[in-house]
């Protein structure tokens, strides 16, 4: 049977919570963002670079979140960002030298000295501490299309009791991918993937064209879409919901029969910051409590606790190999699929970008391998971005998704439940507190803007969805309550005294120089109080 | 002056018990068939439940094994069990009494935060397709109105949370398919409300219910619609085409060749959540960027 053509959509959401404490002089969390720069982001811009040197066409879509952009752009975060690696190298290079006369461990050490002055290397040197200017690059040269999501991750379903906090979610959005990237986003990966019917018409108003949805969300839709996920559907307003993958999800996801689990690649849970003598790390430690370092002498090896030595070598091609199977697979799946469709049939495989190089150390080597077997080895399968499908078959069916989202169980359970249900008392009425200011906005200047202004900063600061995340999963919980109080607090303290009419600037001045989350924030776009017309039928105002 | 300006702006969300609210116009089609029971009649017609939604229920009341029992199985353990087990809602996060006392089980500390916003309120926010959570707030005053509408029947009233079921109708506060109450303590306050089957419409009123059955409300929530667990009805196919943002053709009945329709496309779906994370120790201190999902 010849080999039915079809579309493949990679996805990758790339996201953290906006995390910065000039307030002291190292803070443990910001090393989520530096350990995602090390193996994550710089190993990807890695391979698309190599790509495009190659010559090979590769169409990759990415979502790079307004927080992430907001850390990015930061220059204390840059420079420790820099300090951070220099650290990672100094250990690398003490671990060489404890490590000089094994010849199994020995060029390990050596292997992640090389790793982190790479890094090193890149990050100053080539992108000039730029990692937004680096992506915007890949697209405006057509291999990547960048989506945007909402401004701090925020749980759309939920807030949406308050719509103009959705509609702030995705105006902050907008504005910062134009100020990025210099024009609009075209589509958005929906926080969480969280959807629930009558999102699309905020989408619509801010002219974003495309979302990307749980799979069970386009197969519960009404009425029952003809090609299931493996087309995309307009929601009422016009907006495109492209549904994702189960199968190719499956296969990069799950531990039974996912890639990850294989027993050549490395071993996230053995890190030298947890098996090193504690003397040994000191210096590298912060007030003494082990971290991961990054240096990870081991494979996964099966399910006990016995661990054999990494070879990086041997999981270079263990991650080839996969990346051949994920296509072989696809090209089977689309035969299966394509019998009785008006068009090719399109696979939407998203997930999250950190899943490669920091959890799986080698995704990004399997990202690499499959972006030019799709170019080079096959003819049958064809990366495409959301956009590009669009244009291609601008006519699809009709019909309202349901409400879902890609947590746990595939509704809300993850970010309402227990653990986290407090906070949202919270947050819709500091949201109609925020109405309430933004209604004053225009009669605002001087130090009462600003404090508004900064107020919105606060509120989206606490709606992000990772704090409820970390809540429910239950590892820095304290942070999570602590960030999600913390902003509340403050935007009730800039909220009282704006309406008091006593701005503490020296108070203010301080929260602005912590929180510094998008810097064009624009008072005027945000928290505006209902529209009668559009906003729907059972709000409670 | 500031004070005054704040509880203003907050007063037009108390809502008059007698206020009608319309439901979504944007849901059609055929009503979903529902067993919403009242919560004092005997709560559950078994037979009349999907499999599916019997294994919910018997998940949600601990019954093992479950997965091998038939429906006929399911109904039979299920029936037998104690009802509240899994019909009446379970308080999670019961507020304390007062601001004095302190956080109960699974309250974290919400230290400086207002337990109070002076605010008459009680929202609604799904959780999945069987499950709603509700939070309320009732001010001194709203309770004195709900004392003074009841009279002498205010001694010995009980304060419920009360579930109108209003699909498709534009409700006028006596015209729901069905109500049920569940008891409920305290002028501010949060509960778990498990829902009988998918894709609910429900409007919720937080009030006063004396001896002889008169309710008074103190406010009425947002519409709350509980999402589907099932694929949706085939129905009528429309199709559009969108260029450059706009609708250039509006929806339409043409569908496009080949319109078999693709029922194996739909085989054997469900939805499935492969948990990676169940096989990956937490750890303490990790630094991970998200969790593993």
């Amino acid at each position: 049977m010849t080999p039915q053509p079809g579309y493949l959509c990679l996805i990758l959401h790339a996201h953290l919570p906006f995390v910065r404490h000039p307030e002291y002089p190292e803070f443990l969390e910001e090393n989520w963002l530096y350990e995602a720069i090390t193996d994550t982001y710089l190993p990807l811009l890695d391979v698309l670079s190599g790509l495009e040197t190659d010559g090979v066409r590769f169409r990759l879509t990415m979502t790079l979140t307004p927080s992430l952009l907001a850390m990015f752009d930061d220059h204390l975060l840059r420079s420790r960002y820099v300090r951070y690696v220099t650290q990672r190298i100094a250990l690398a290079q003490d671990e060489e030298c404890r490590l000089r006369d094994d010849p199994t461990f020995g060029p390990l050490a050596s292997f992640y000295r090389e790793r982190f002055e790479r890094a090193r290397d890149a990050f100053v040197h080539r992108y000039r501490q730029d990692l937004t200017a680096a992506f915007a690059g890949l697209q405006e040269r057509g291999g990547l299309e960048i989506i945007t999501c909402g401004a701090t991750h925020g749980f759309l379903p939920i807030l949406s009791l308050v719509p103009s906090a959705v509609r702030t979610q995705l105006r902050v959005a907008v504005d910062s991918y134009a100020r990025a990237f210099g024009r609009r986003p075209r589509g958005i990966w929906l926080p969480e993937c969280g959807y629930a019917p009558g999102l699309d018409r905020y989408l619509h108003d801010e002219d974003l064209r495309f979302f990307v949805m749980e799979h069970h969300g386009l197969l519960y839709a009404r009425p029952r879409p003809r090609f299931g996920i493996n087309a995309p559907v307009y929601c009422p307003s016009g907006v495109a919901a492209f549904g994702r993958d189960l199968e190719s999800s499956k296969q990069v996801w799950s531990a039974k029969e996912g890639y990850p689990g294989n027993p050549d690649y490395r071993e996230y849970y053995r890190d030298v910051g947890f098996d090193l003598d504690l003397d040994a790390l000191r210096p590298y430690l912060l007030d003494g409590t082990r971290v991961n370092t990054g240096l990870k002498y081991y494979r996964i090896t099966g399910q006990t606790d016995h661990k054999e030595v990494y070879n990086p070598a041997r999981a270079r091609e263990r991650a080839a190999e996969h990346a051949g199977n994920f296509l072989f697979n696809r090209g089977h799946q689309i035969d299966h699929l394509a019998g009785g469709m008006d068009r090719p049939p399109l696979i939407v495989a998203p997930y999250d970008a950190e899943l490669f190089g920091h959890w799986w150390f080698e995704g990004p080597q399997w990202i690499d391998v499959l972006l030019r077997k799709l170019h080079f080895d096959q003819s049958q399968i064809e990366a495409i971005t959301p956009s590009e499908y669009l244009e291609r078959h601008p006519t699809n069916q009709v019909v309202e998704p349901s409400a879902s989202s890609w947590g746990h169980n595939g509704f809300y359970e993850v970010w309402l439940n227990g653990a986290n249900d407090w906070i949202y008392r919270h947050l819709h009425h500091a949201s109609r507190r925020m109405e309430t200011l933004a209604a004053r906005a225009p009669s605002l200047s001087g130090l009462e803007r600003r404090a508004a202004t900064q107020a919105v900063r606060e509120l989206l600061l606490a709606q992000a969805s990772d704090w409820a995340f970390i809540m429910k999963t239950g590892t820095m919980v304290p942070y999570a309550i602590k960030r999600t109080t913390d902003h509340l607090l403050r935007f009730q303290r800039l909220y009282d005294q704006i309406l008091d009419r006593r701005i503490d600037d020296g108070a203010l001045k301080e929260i602005e120089e912590r929180d510094t989350c998008f810097p064009g924030l624009d008072l005027d776009r945000t928290f505006r109080p209902p529209s009668p017309e559009f906003d729907s039928p059972d709000r409670s105002e | 002056m500031a004070k005054q300006s704040r509880s203003s702006a907050h007063r037009t969300r108390t809502e008059t018990p007698s206020g009608g609210r319309r439901a979504p116009s944007a849901r059609r089609g055929p009503r979903p068939r529902r067993a919403t029971p009242p919560a004092s009649a005997p709560p559950l017609e078994w037979a009349g439940r999907t499999r599916p939604e019997l294994l919910t229920l018997a998940k949600r009341a601990g019954v093992s094994g479950r997965h091998r029992l038939s429906k006929a199985e399911l109904i039979r353990v299920l029936s037998a069990l104690p009802q509240p087990q899994v019909a009446e809602p379970a308080p999670v996060t019961m507020p304390p009494p007062s601001e004095a006392a302190p956080p109960q089980r699974g309250e974290p500390p919400v230290e400086g935060l207002p337990f109070r916003y002076g605010v008459t309120e009680v929202v609604g926010l799904p959780v999945d397709p069987f499950l709603v959570y509700v939070y309320w707030e009732v001010t001194p005053e709203a309770i004195a109105a709900v004392r003074q509408a009841l009279g002498a029947a205010w001694e010995g009233s009980a304060q419920v949370l009360r579930a109108y079921d209003v699909a498709w109708i534009e409700f006028d506060g006596t015209n729901a398919h069905h109500q049920f109450d569940v008891d409920v303590q305290g002028d501010v306050g949060n509960w778990y409300l498990h829902l009988w089957s998918p894709e609910q419409t429900l409007l919720f009123e937080i009030g006063w219910r004396s001896r002889d059955g008169r309710f008074v409300a103190a406010a009425r929530s947002n519409l709350v619609c509980t999402p589907r667990n099932a694929p949706g009805e085939g129905g009528e196919e429309r199709w559009m085409t969108v260029k450059d943002g706009r609708i250039v053709t509006t929806p339409s009945g043409a569908v496009p060749e080949p319109s078999a329709a693709r029922p194996e496309l739909y085989a054997g779906v469900r939805w499935e959540w492969a948990p990676w994370s169940a096989t990956l120790p937490p750890q303490q201190g990790i630094s991970s960027p998200r969790g593993w999902r």
